[in-house]
């Protein structure tokens, strides 16, 4: 078992086996058209909208080295002239790009799951706490990943947060947020 | 040579050996937890090294201060999630070698080039210590930014297959580096009212976004089984040959050196060693390919490149009283607790006292080595948790890390918004470490753009007016051609390489 483990690491170590990639890691050209797109439309839309919010420039060092806003704007030409050069690549290569299966709906469904999972989880510390909103998210996360083990998965939904919450208050002294709840209880109580 | 004699005696004093092995189990501890950084480590324990005497109080802070620039690396290599700044490099190809059932010999790599590139870095700094100190006197924000403009064509080489989507994820990195509070002028830049911007975005939840959140999100694709024959496990693999090391001696000397002139420029610090080391390794290797997708080369330049820079770090405080970072700041906060004040006097009046700190930074790097195989040992209990629970509570562990750099929920914020980016960017193969890269040396690169204009009046010749920076500009010049010659022979013409991702 271990010299057939061993063989295998040699094996990929000399031929450089690329990492797997997952199903929905297919770059097309098309999909470099999107990005050319919505490079330049972000370019445009900050220009107009973000940085003029974004940067306070005073008018006395307005183009001079000295503006807040300098660096910042010769950044957005860059990613204009960018955004442009994929634009124009992507459409000179979608005319050479043969069609290619896309991911079936099953997959992305599971990558959009992880990804609203995330945002509940970060949205839901606000509200009740960094601990509890972690047990709770990390056991929706276990089931979404496979386990099914309740016990295996309710013990490490409990314990993984709470060690490091234990960790961080009394070893390193990290005050944790106070959430919205607390407040709330607060305020009715 | 007496000095160096008596400087030996010194550091080799029980009391400073155990203050090293404690300073080193301290600071591994710390830097393998994400959002605990060298610097935090040093400022916990520096109360602790009051009552001690000089040289044992320096063995404890150069202990935790060796370790931060490793042990980063652990998380890294295993769950593609940087537990400090120096170690982004590190999780380019450490987590690729993962991946492919190779963590054993990652990690083992990741600390003998750690080690390595250590010792060879305070050798340097030993050897020229009064020249450097000069050198860096003579580095005005031109230079600097001449010898940026070099560093920045590191980006090219980590690019991929289109250089185009590398520099348009270098841009956005740059883009990031300006959010807070504008370096030359004082006032806010996108902040939109949020306090805690003004001191900007932390590079930690943007490594962690950028390279963790993406994965997490690939790797939930896939899902998993509970238990049984269907559970996925990390592999550990083979364990690194000698051969395999010894083999990288050109990595270790090239990615030391280079990371040894960065180090011994104030404010620079780890991560922008170990992209230069990297890049280095990948300029030269006879398989460039590899980088990115689990090259060994690559793991060791990045981690001699990043682990160089302590010895090197050492030297502007040392020599002229100028911390490199806030780290070394402590460190000399501390020197001055204990009355010695660093700066061109302390070599004069102290010269033993000079040796024997650097002789003990390497007693700490060979304490680390044996620490770190066993660290090795306990990242075997990694291997053994079923990814499906694995990556999830990375995810925990995360949240956790960003969170506790500076107490901001607006640092988790960032991460996640910055992992939805690394996602996009990852499903349309845009290359994350030129972003990371650009992030780290944003603030450097325009501080020193615009301090320069400024001098000059808005005109560019000043980056031309000092052999420094015509030397530099030159060099970055023949980077860039030999990186875009290297880099079409490798992946062929732009077009060829986009129809060929489909």
């Amino acid at each position: 078992m271990r010299g057939a483990e061993s063989a295998r690491g040699e094996r990929m170590a000399a031929t450089g086996d690329r990492v797997e990639r997952s199903a929905i890691e297919k770059p097309t050209a098309t999909g470099d058209l999107v990005v050319g797109i919505a490079t330049l439309a972000i370019v445009g839309l900050s220009a107009a909208i973000v940085f003029p919010l974004g940067i306070f420039v005073p008018t006395r060092v307005a183009w001079t080295a000295n503006s807040p806003g300098f660096f910042p704007h010769l950044l957005l030409l860059a990613a204009g002239v960018l955004g442009l050069l994929l634009l124009v690549q992507s459409l000179r290569a979608r005319n050479l790009e043969a069609p290619s299966p896309r991911a079936p709906l099953r997959i992305w469904t599971r990558a959009g799951v992880t990804a609203a999972i995330i945002a509940a989880y970060i949205a839901s510390i606000m509200i009740v706490g960094l601990l509890v909103a972690s047990i709770l998210a990390l056991a929706v996360a276990l089931y979404h990943f496979g386990e099914r083990r309740p016990f295996l998965l309710t013990s490490t939904a409990v314990a993984v947060p709470l060690l490091l919450w234990m960790f961080f208050v009394h070893v390193a002294n990290v005050p944790m947020p106070r959430p919205l709840l607390a407040h709330w209880l607060a305020a009715i109580g | 040579m007496e000095v160096l004699i008596e400087s030996f005696w010194i550091a080799a004093q029980g009391s400073a050996v155990m203050g090293a092995l404690f300073g080193v189990v301290f600071g591994l501890f710390i830097a393998v937890t994400p959002g605990l950084t060298g610097v935090m480590a040093v400022a916990i324990i520096l109360p602790f090294t009051f009552a001690l005497d000089a040289i044992t109080s320096m063995a404890v802070l150069l202990g935790v201060y060796v370790s931060a620039y490793y042990g980063g690396a652990v998380t890294a290599i295993m769950i593609a999630t940087p537990g400090t700044p120096n170690a982004a490099a590190t999780v380019l190809d450490g987590y690729p070698l993962c991946r492919q059932g190779l963590a054993r010999k990652a990690l083992q790599m990741s600390l003998f080039a750690s080690v390595t590139g250590g010792i060879l870095g305070v050798f340097v700094a030993m050897s020229i210590f009064p020249l450097v100190a000069q050198l860096a006197l003579r580095f005005g924000p031109p230079e600097m930014f001449a010898l940026l403009v070099f560093s920045i064509t590191v980006i090219a080489g980590v690019s991929g297959a289109s250089l185009i989507k590398g520099f348009l994820a270098a841009t956005m990195g740059f883009l990031l580096s300006t959010i807070g509070q504008d370096p030359i002028f004082g006032s806010s830049r996108f902040v939109f009212g949020i306090s805690d911007l003004m001191g900007g975005l932390h590079i930690l939840p943007i490594l962690i976004g950028l390279f963790t959140i993406p994965e997490l999100i690939v790797r939930s694709v896939a899902g998993g089984r509970s238990g049984g024959a269907g559970a996925t496990y990390i592999e550990m693999g083979p364990a690194l040959r000698f051969k395999e090391y010894i083999g990288q001696w050109r990595t270790y000397l090239r990615s030391a050196a280079a990371g040894s002139l960065l180090g011994a420029l104030p404010g620079i610090g780890g991560s922008p060693a170990a992209f230069l080391g990297y890049f280095l390794a990948q300029r030269f290797s006879k398989r460039p390919e590899l980088f990115g997708r689990g090259s060994i080369e690559g793991l060791a330049g990045a981690e001699a490149g990043n682990s160089s820079v302590a010895g090197a770090a050492m030297v502007p405080m040392m020599s002229l009283g100028i911390p490199g970072g806030a780290t070394t700041a402590v460190i000399m906060g501390a020197l001055i607790i204990h009355g010695l004040t660093p700066g061109p006097t302390l070599f004069a009046t102290r010269p033993e006292f000079v040796y024997s700190t650097f002789l003990v930074l390497i007693m700490c790097m060979l304490i680390m080595l044996f620490i770190g195989l066993g660290m090795i040992r306990v990242a075997n209990l990694i291997v053994r948790i079923p990814t499906q629970i694995l990556f999830p509570a990375v995810l925990i562990f995360a949240t956790y890390g960003a969170y506790a750099i500076r107490n901001s929920l607006v640092d988790v914020i960032a991460m996640v918004l910055v992992g939805v980016l690394g996602t996009l960017m990852r499903l349309q193969a845009i290359p994350a470490a030129p972003l990371a890269i650009a992030f780290i040396l944003g603030p450097f690169f325009e501080q020193n753009l615009r301090r320069s204009l400024l001098m000059s009046g808005g005109s560019i010749d000043i980056f031309v007016r000092s052999w420094f920076g015509v030397a530099f500009l030159c060099l970055a010049l023949v980077s860039a051609v030999a990186t875009a010659f290297a880099h079409r022979r490798l992946h062929g013409s732009s077009r060829t390489a986009v129809t060929a991702n489909g």
